[in-house]
């Protein structure tokens, strides 16, 4: 049984490198290819199609007139832009201050529409009660803690212009505005860089993949009519209607020089919530889609469940029953100074757990590579103390997404036993 | 356990041949890093 255990957790580890591998391949080509390239903003946007900026508001006093500000200076034509913000069953002030900045002389001349709602739905509700106001060809969305660079707004749709019939959605990056708060803001600006500069880039470049952020995108509104609109029942909404893109033979295309930061959680219990969200979001999203691998659909949406399968359940378990082989045998090697005759429950044949060893140090050095190249390809980053943070994380910030994965995991039992409703758990803004 | 005579020179080759890779991807990211280093000069920004 040992033995069996430990031949699974070397292959699904070698599985996890592989992919690992793969990923880093396509990512160094786009960032290579990037960094040849010269960046271009054209001052001919009279061909642009009109854009919706939605930006879903629930309580958002602290950060949304910084928000709002930021899209109405974004670098594209102001007739084109039509902004909603949805106070979305606020009890603050958050609607007060849309409504002072509305009234600015600065910005009388814009589209702004505030729409203040007491439906349900969360974010998912919010952004289609806004979908029935939208006018844009075009839909994008930024959170209420977004502060989108100026030519954000610019690049994405630039993107879409490439092959506007093909590209049913585009999305860019997100920086964590507060990275240097604390140590947690800071690991979670290294997942942030690895997930978006590596992850993301590799996957476009290679396979043509995407999957929609909740934040800092666009995409065709007439293809989110089609859809029905966000799906309220989803946890990650993104996520949901990244399937249905992709389900529809549209393309979602990464524009990596659109760029906006964000708040991220500075709290441990505020991040725990957000991830175990986030996690039980993915878990629902696999499982309602795992069909796909047996069916008609697209190579690229079976790849995509493959990826998320694999991300959240595979090598979920083979990390936690390789930790748990490393661990145990730790513990019985110490014993045994003192015990001789102590025997590990884990004993096994040959140099077998030489190999398991092995197959764990190259996950380990591609982990921190992977880490590496994202800061290489992002100004600033690339110094001293990030290479120690990044040589670290696994030990320590990487082991929370084991506990979240296994929270998430347990949740989504007891929801589907008892027929408990998801509750949407909103990130709270730090001022 | 008889697995172990095939399984064994199969985690050789495996892990041959994914520190290779490992190895390519190093030094491309390592050479990368050069470049965007002395194309930006970021000795003079903080992060």
């Amino acid at each position: 049984m040992a033995d069996v255990i430990l031949l699974l957790s070397i292959v699904s580890i070698w599985i996890a490198v592989l992919e690992s591998i793969v990923i880093m391949s396509g990512a160094i080509r786009f960032v290579y290819r990037q960094n040849r390239g010269v960046l271009v903003r054209s001052g001919q946007l009279d061909d642009f199609p009109t854009v919706t900026v939605m930006v879903p508001a629930h309580n958002e006093e602290l950060v949304i007139t910084a928000t709002v500000e930021h899209i109405l200076q974004l670098y594209y034509p102001p007739d084109k832009v039509q902004i909603i913000v949805i106070a979305d069953n606020c009890t603050d002030r958050t609607a007060d201050k849309l409504k002072a900045l509305k009234a600015r002389t600065s910005y009388k001349d814009r589209d702004l529409l505030i729409l203040e709602r007491t439906g349900t739905g969360g974010k998912s509700g919010a952004l289609n009660d806004a979908l029935k106001e939208a006018t844009g060809d075009w839909i994008c969305v930024y959170d209420a803690d977004a502060a989108p660079e100026h030519n954000a707004l610019y690049f994405l749709i630039q993107k879409a212009m490439e092959q506007p019939e093909r590209y049913g959605a585009v999305f860019g990056r997100n920086k964590a505005r507060n990275r240097g708060q604390n140590l947690l803001s800071q690991f979670i600006n290294l997942e942030l860089i690895t997930i978006q500069r590596v992850h993301h880039t590799g996957l476009w470049e290679l396979f043509g993949l995407g999957t929609i952020p909740g934040t800092n995108f666009i995409v065709k509104r007439s293809l989110m009519e089609e859809i029905g609109g966000w799906d309220e029942h989803a946890i990650t909404e993104d996520t949901a209607v990244s399937f249905e893109i992709l389900g529809r033979g549209q393309l979602i295309a990464l524009a990596p020089q659109a760029e906006a930061y964000q708040q991220e959680p500075e709290r441990l219990d505020v991040y725990m919530k957000q991830r175990q969200r986030w996690a039980k979001g993915n878990y629902k999203v696999v499982v309602d889609n795992i069909h796909q691998l047996f069916n008609r659909s697209s190579w690229r949406i079976k790849l995509h469940v493959l990826y998320y399968a694999a991300s959240y359940f595979w090598f979920m378990v083979a990390i936690i029953v390789s930790d748990l082989i490393f661990i145990v045998n730790l513990v019985y090697q110490i014993i045994a100074l003192f015990h001789p005759d102590t025997l590990s429950p884990f004993q096994f044949s040959s140099d077998l757990y030489v190999y398991l060893v092995i197959a764990w140090a190259l996950m380990y050095y591609i982990y921190v590579l992977q880490i590496n190249l994202g800061l290489a390809t992002d100004i600033g980053q690339s110094n001293v103390r990030n290479f120690i943070l990044s040589c670290v994380s696994y030990f320590t910030y990487a082991q929370l997404f084991l506990v979240i994965s296994l929270l998430a995991f347990w949740s989504m039992i007891v929801d589907k036993v008892t027929g408990r409703q998801s509750k949407w758990y909103k990130t709270k803004r730090f001022g | 356990m008889s697995y172990a005579k095939w399984f064994i020179p199969v985690c050789i080759g495996v892990s041959i041949l994914f520190a290779a890779a490992v190895l390519v991807l190093t030094i491309a990211t390592l050479m990368f890093r050069a470049n965007v280093k002395k194309k930006y000069d970021r000795g003079n920004f903080s992060g």
